[in-house]
């Protein structure tokens, strides 16, 4: 019977840049579509503003692990039968880090104070002045802090792709598992190295909240 | 006065641990086991979600009491009220008042993160919707159906919350502020 070794570490450490892969993937692609999303949230058009509610509400109100696996069996019943898990794990992190990042985003525009919104209309700057050169700065200002603290939230979702086959940390845990069936020292590494990618993440977003101080005003 | 949802309650305080709840499970399930001792996979999905809600309540309900001015607890000290008195009144039940809303969306995560506790064949939604799928091969429909039936629970737990908050926070009802 093999014991855990340095081949098994390594497996691990390539699987962790995978998901670090697939969690920047999520993270770029979810904040684009997250962006709009906020931005129609907010729109003077109804039509949007509820077409961008029903969707966050129903990417909110569904957890991951069905996303993933309508997503994976969805797009293969429209005829891709050979989609590499890497896509089908990516579009359910974007749909899910879209909705949830829509909704940190649209509080933070939302809490940037009524009299910033006047004030610029008084100056008489169009709409999209008004968005880019007053408003948007100021709820970045805002929504660091939490959307730091969110891609903590997308690199420990990242773990759910094992579902599709996608191999990243957590399934390359398992999969050592299966072969050495140590499943302490397996998983605690595992879940060191999520520590180790996650904590200086949720540190940085800690020590943004107290600079930034954005509680107290 | 310290605005319900200031920086003690934004995402980024309130979801905090630094591994994901599948790690947990499985450390959980399978390190339970090698201890020698048998626990259906059931019970193991329960303890990991204890232990990961627990602590997530437990940094959101910390975050309420910070929030707690401490000028409220000087008043406190000079009506004469006892320390237990303090706590109880000023500072435990309004701090759990003002984080309420956090916590039921929380809820409404764990409810949804249960989901998660299939991959160990613990017996609930995803799972049933895994054999299903397995037994009829229709697996687009299938998860559509689940995932309809979890919009369905989340909003339910909501209500629920919502209800349980309308009853116990009876002076936050009074004050007419939204729960």
């Amino acid at each position: 019977m093999p014991t855990f070794s340095l081949v098994h570490l390594e497996f691990l450490l390539t699987a962790a840049q995978w998901t670090i892969g697939l969690s920047i993937a999520a993270f770029v692609g979810g904040g684009l579509v997250g962006f709009v999303v906020a931005l129609a949230r907010i729109s003077d058009l109804r039509v949007l503003r509820i077409a961008a509610t029903v969707y966050i509400q129903l990417v909110q109100g569904t957890p991951l692990l069905i996303l993933l696996f309508a997503i994976y069996f969805g797009i293969a019943l429209l005829g891709y039968t050979n989609l590499p898990p890497l896509i089908a794990a990516s579009a359910g992190l974007i749909i899910y880090s879209s909705g949830f990042l829509a909704e940190i985003w649209r509080g933070c525009i939302d809490s940037v104070p009524k009299t910033q919104w006047q004030a610029a209309e008084c100056l008489a700057l169009t709409r999209w002045q008004r968005m880019v050169k007053v408003i948007l700065p100021q709820a970045a200002r805002i929504a660091t802090a939490p959307t730091v603290g969110f891609l903590v939230q997308i690199v420990k979702n990242t773990s759910l792709a094992s579902v599709v086959g996608f191999v990243e940390l957590a399934q390359a845990g398992k999969l050592i598992n299966n072969s050495i069936y140590e499943p302490f020292t397996v998983f605690m590494i595992v879940a060191l190295i999520y520590f180790a990618i996650c904590f200086p993440l949720s540190t940085w977003s800690r020590s943004l909240e107290r600079k930034l101080n954005v509680g107290r005003r | 006065m310290v605005r319900a949802g200031s920086s003690g309650l934004s995402p980024s305080t309130s979801r905090r641990s630094a591994t994901p709840l599948l790690v947990q499970v499985f450390i959980i399930y399978f390190g339970i086991a090698t201890l020698g001792l048998h626990v259906s996979a059931n019970l193991a999905a329960v303890i990991a979600l204890v232990i990961n809600v627990g602590a997530y309540t437990c940094e959101i309900v910390r975050a309420g009491i910070e929030s707690v001015h401490k000028s409220q607890i000087e008043a406190a000290e000079c009506l004469g009220l006892s320390r237990v008195q303090t706590y109880w009144h000023v500072v435990l039940r309004p701090a759990i008042e003002r984080v309420y809303p956090a916590v039921t969306s929380q809820y409404v995560l764990l409810m949804l993160a249960s989901s998660i506790t299939s991959q160990i064949s613990a017996e609930e939604l995803t799972a049933v919707a895994n054999r299903i799928q397995s037994d009829t091969f229709r697996a687009f429909e299938t998860y559509i159906v689940t995932g309809v039936l979890y919009l369905l629970l989340s909003l339910v737990v909501r209500i629920c919350l919502w209800l349980f908050g309308l009853a116990v926070f009876v002076r936050r009802r009074k004050l007419g502020t939204a729960i």
